[in-house]
């Protein structure tokens, strides 16, 4: 992501839209500065006196200077050697001439048992721009510009007050959008329209007024959507007190990063070892299309002909309820797996189809359940 | 009949049969999203008012408090007026006490903090106010403080935090404490800032500031926000009782040949840019205009770029840096602070003379020595940019030099204000301004309501 000062847009009316890079040059440029500069300084003067388009050159800048490696320093060494320093300074009346600001390098380096070059070497590397590049970054430049394209969207979402975001229903795209979102204490509500799902996402207290507190958290889901490959993003950008329509989709973007958020991987243990058995006798789809029950977002852990599969580890009675009555809205041949020993209630609580099983779901278990949906 | 409150992400929702009297609550809506009625945190009092009137049960499920008490170890010991201020705002325990810098408005936070005895989120503009928060706080509440920025996150039952920190936290944190506690209380009507106030449930609240006003006339807003103005000092009734007297110097530099050069160029490139867009100099707005327009008018912005470069020129000139040098020679047995509006004056100042830098280049740890060595008069002098503008407790400054800084009367109030914590001897301000340039004039702005 690109601090917000760097964000190019442009407006027609109300409507904003990035102002995407469509010519590698400026990022060929730019990785080229920092692969013949020795320092972050040197790089950010020599990006700053390239001329041009200041905004996004310092914004391709930021991106590289993050991608680059840049020499570690001993923060501990450095404060110690700087704090000697300025204390023998001021024990000897500061540094008024350039002949006691010798001496006093040299009295600081006596007392650090130091030489008086490194001294001096260690003193500087208090600031950022007297590193040394190790190793710029090992983009391509037009990679770099898909970088630099997407931070662009992100920066604009900063100032975002809600995001409307069309996904195919494809388990594992919806899932890492909706984890993200949880995982960022956002709120969203979900509908199948349009051959796919849309998403709204907003934060709790978007109802009573409309506020951008909310925005960078909302850019923080771009990555998962764009990986998506097929999406669109709608959503309400406030500029400079203004309001803009934003209507992004993979046919208007340039080509952006497909950074593949974990696919196929499973929740637990628990849930790969029960795949491993019944995937031996069966069909098994794992992370099935996703179900809206009540304009929430439900993936099943797997499907088996029409049926859902649902592993439940911990669990209290109340989180079970909760979760078969929003499922059987969803009017769709479900089966529950609950550990026994997790299982804070008794057996008469329980809906008509769960089973429990101790330790992990073993196939005898379910395997009436399952038979009559099996397809080899 | 009742209904139960719960704390979600800086709202409270609220279920239950709700009656008449609460549905139509202005501040009340029902969420569609979840299916239950909700409002912002800092309804939480109103809430309560309103449900009790009704003879209404509430289940209330909004606190997870870090302690059950914050009882001090040790009491605070007021002075007259600062007694005088925290029995005013312990009338309604929410609301503002003003008063100069250096007349110890800690102290009455304190005071207050020891009356309620409950878990309390101070909230500072800087990491150096958090640090100087925590060693004031511990001493009054041993092993019970906090702190919550972005280097240190470990809350306790009394909590320092910065505006831009809990501004990010107050979801998770909001519920954490009932009383919140706004240093320098003029920056929280910012947009983003005033969320701090809004999306908490805390019922007692108190500001704390030298000078309300804000420029934007925000300042309106601490009232609903925090709470009315319940005490006021003017530094007037303060000067020479509580706090030090003081005496301002004004020292005229020049810019050297080829500074002045570059200064002529870039200024006839501004105001003829200026004049090309009907725009006049003087005028603020119309120097937002410019701002405004330099989004998308090329001309604009080298207008802005030109400006910009000249502001530069006068705050880092290298005869400001000569400057310095005379005002440390002259007090060798002084403790110096020096101000700069721009990080490269304070870094050029920094390695010239080998005075020990706060900026926010600088590592947070060895900010955090250097602070405390020039506390203990370890360390002469100290140069800095915004940094240390405003409350930090700098005890024996006897010399204040300013390099540079906006017209505002409120930031050259307070960065003068760190010399004047009570001393015998009359402080010293320096000026340094660049004659002949329109740093004259700015420097005339901020002191108008000084002397």
């Amino acid at each position: 992501m690109i601090p917000l000062d760097f964000l190019k847009i442009q407006r027609r009316g109300r409507v904003v839209r990035p102002l995407y890079l469509t010519n590698p040059a400026p990022a060929g440029l730019v990785l080229e500065l920092a692969k013949s500069s020795r320092t972050v300084g040197e790089f950010r003067k020599a990006v700053e006196s390239a001329g041009g388009d200041r905004k996004l050159l310092s914004g391709l800048a930021h991106i590289v200077e993050r991608l680059s490696h840049v020499e570690e320093v001993d923060v501990k060494q450095v404060a110690r050697v700087r704090v000697e320093v300025f204390k023998t300074s001021a024990e000897v009346g500061l540094a008024l001439t350039p002949e006691a600001r010798e001496r006093i390098f040299h009295a600081a380096a006596e007392r650090l048992k130091m030489g008086v070059e490194e001294v001096k070497r260690v003193f500087y590397k208090a600031y950022e721009d007297n590193r040394v590049i190790v190793q710029p970054p090992s983009v391509t430049p037009s990679e770099l510009m898909e970088i630099y394209n997407l931070s662009l969207l992100q920066a604009l979402l900063f100032k975002s007050l809600y995001v409307d975001l069309w996904l195919p229903n494809v388990a594992t795209v919806v899932k890492s959008v909706v984890r993200a979102a949880k995982g960022h204490r956002l709120m969203y509500i979900a509908e199948e329209r349009d051959g796919g799902l849309w998403i709204h996402f907003e934060g709790p207290a978007s109802i009573f007024r409309q506020t951008e507190r909310y925005g960078v958290k909302l850019a923080k889901l771009v990555p998962y959507i764009t990986a998506a490959g097929v999406w669109r993003i709608e959503a309400e950008v406030k500029l400079n007190q203004r309001k803009y329509r934003l209507d992004e989709s993979h046919e208007k973007a340039p080509p952006l990063p497909k950074r593949t958020p974990e696919v196929g991987e499973f929740d637990s243990t628990v849930e790969w070892e029960f795949y491993r058995q019944v995937s031996r006798v069966c069909s098994v789809e794992r992370e099935p299309e996703a179900l809206v029950v009540e304009r929430r977002v439900y993936i099943p852990d797997f499907k088996i002909g029409d049926l859902y599969i649902e592993i439940v580890g911990f669990w209290t009675p109340d989180y079970l309820r909760r979760k078969y009555e929003k499922l059987s809205k969803a009017n769709r041949p479900l089966l529950i797996l609950v550990d026994e020993e997790l299982a804070a209630a008794t057996w008469g609580e329980l809906m008509p189809n769960v089973v429990l099983y101790r330790g992990r779901p073993k196939l005898s278990d379910v395997y009436k359940y399952i038979k009559p949906h099996c397809r080899q | 009949m009742g209904v139960a409150i719960s704390w979600d992400r800086g709202t409270l929702l609220i279920e239950g049969d709700l009656p008449r009297e609460l549905r139509r609550l202005s501040f009340v809506k029902f969420d569609e999203r979840v299916g239950k009625f909700r409002t912002l945190a800092m309804y939480y009092p109103n809430l309560l008012a309103v449900a009790r009137a009704a003879g209404l049960g509430v289940e209330d499920r909004v606190w997870a408090l870090h302690c059950l008490e914050a009882r001090p170890a040790v009491e605070v010991e007021l002075r007259p007026y600062q007694r005088q201020a925290l029995s005013s705002w312990a009338r309604t325990k929410r609301g503002v006490v003003v008063m100069p810098t250096g007349a110890g408005k800690t102290h009455v936070a304190i005071g207050a903090i020891s009356l309620l005895k409950t878990p309390t989120l101070v909230v500072v503009p800087t990491v150096e106010l958090v640090q100087q928060w925590r060693a004031r706080l511990v001493k009054h509440f041993p092993g019970r403080v906090g702190v919550w920025y972005g280097e240190e996150k470990r809350e306790s039952c009394v909590t320092v935090s910065t505006y831009d920190s809990a501004y990010a936290a107050v979801e998770n944190l909001g519920n954490r404490y009932k009383f919140l506690i706004f240093d320098e209380v003029h920056h929280l009507p910012s947009p983003a800032y005033r969320q701090i106030a809004e999306l908490s449930p805390a019922p007692y609240r108190l500001g704390l500031t030298a000078t309300l006003e804000r420029a934007d006339g925000l300042h309106v807003d601490v009232e609903w926000l925090v709470g009315p103005v319940v005490y006021k000092m003017t530094p007037q009734e303060a000067r020479g009782v509580w706090t030090a007297d003081y005496e301002i110097e004004v020292v005229k530099v020049s810019l050297t040949e080829g500074e002045r050069e570059m200064y002529k160029k870039l200024e006839e490139k501004y105001l003829s840019l200026l004049r090309r867009r009907g725009l006049k100099f003087k005028s603020s707005t119309d120097f937002q205009k410019l701002v405004m327009m330099s989004g998308r008018d090329p001309q604009a912005r080298e207008a802005l770029e030109a400006w910009r470069g000249m502001r530069r020129l006068l705050f880092e000139t290298e005869a400001k840096v000569e400057a310095v040098r005379q005002i440390l020679e002259r007090h060798r047995e002084s403790r110096v602070l020096i101000f700069t509006e721009y990080t490269s004056l304070a870094r050029k100042v920094s390695e010239t003379f080998l005075i020990p830098l706060v900026t926010h280049d600088v590592n947070p740890r060895e900010r955090e020595q250097v602070m405390a060595m020039f506390k203990r008069g370890e360390l002469r002098a100290l140069v800095t940019g915004k940094v240390l503008d405003e409350g930090v407790d700098l005890p024996d400054v006897e010399v204040v030099v300013i390099l540079g800084g906006t017209a505002s009367v409120r930031q050259f109030v307070q960065r003068m204000g760190r010399a004047l914590r009570l001393k015998p001897q009359k402080a010293k301000i320096y000026e340094v301004i660049t004659a002949g340039t329109r740093e004259v004039a700015t420097s005339k702005r901020r002191r108008r309501e000084v002397k």
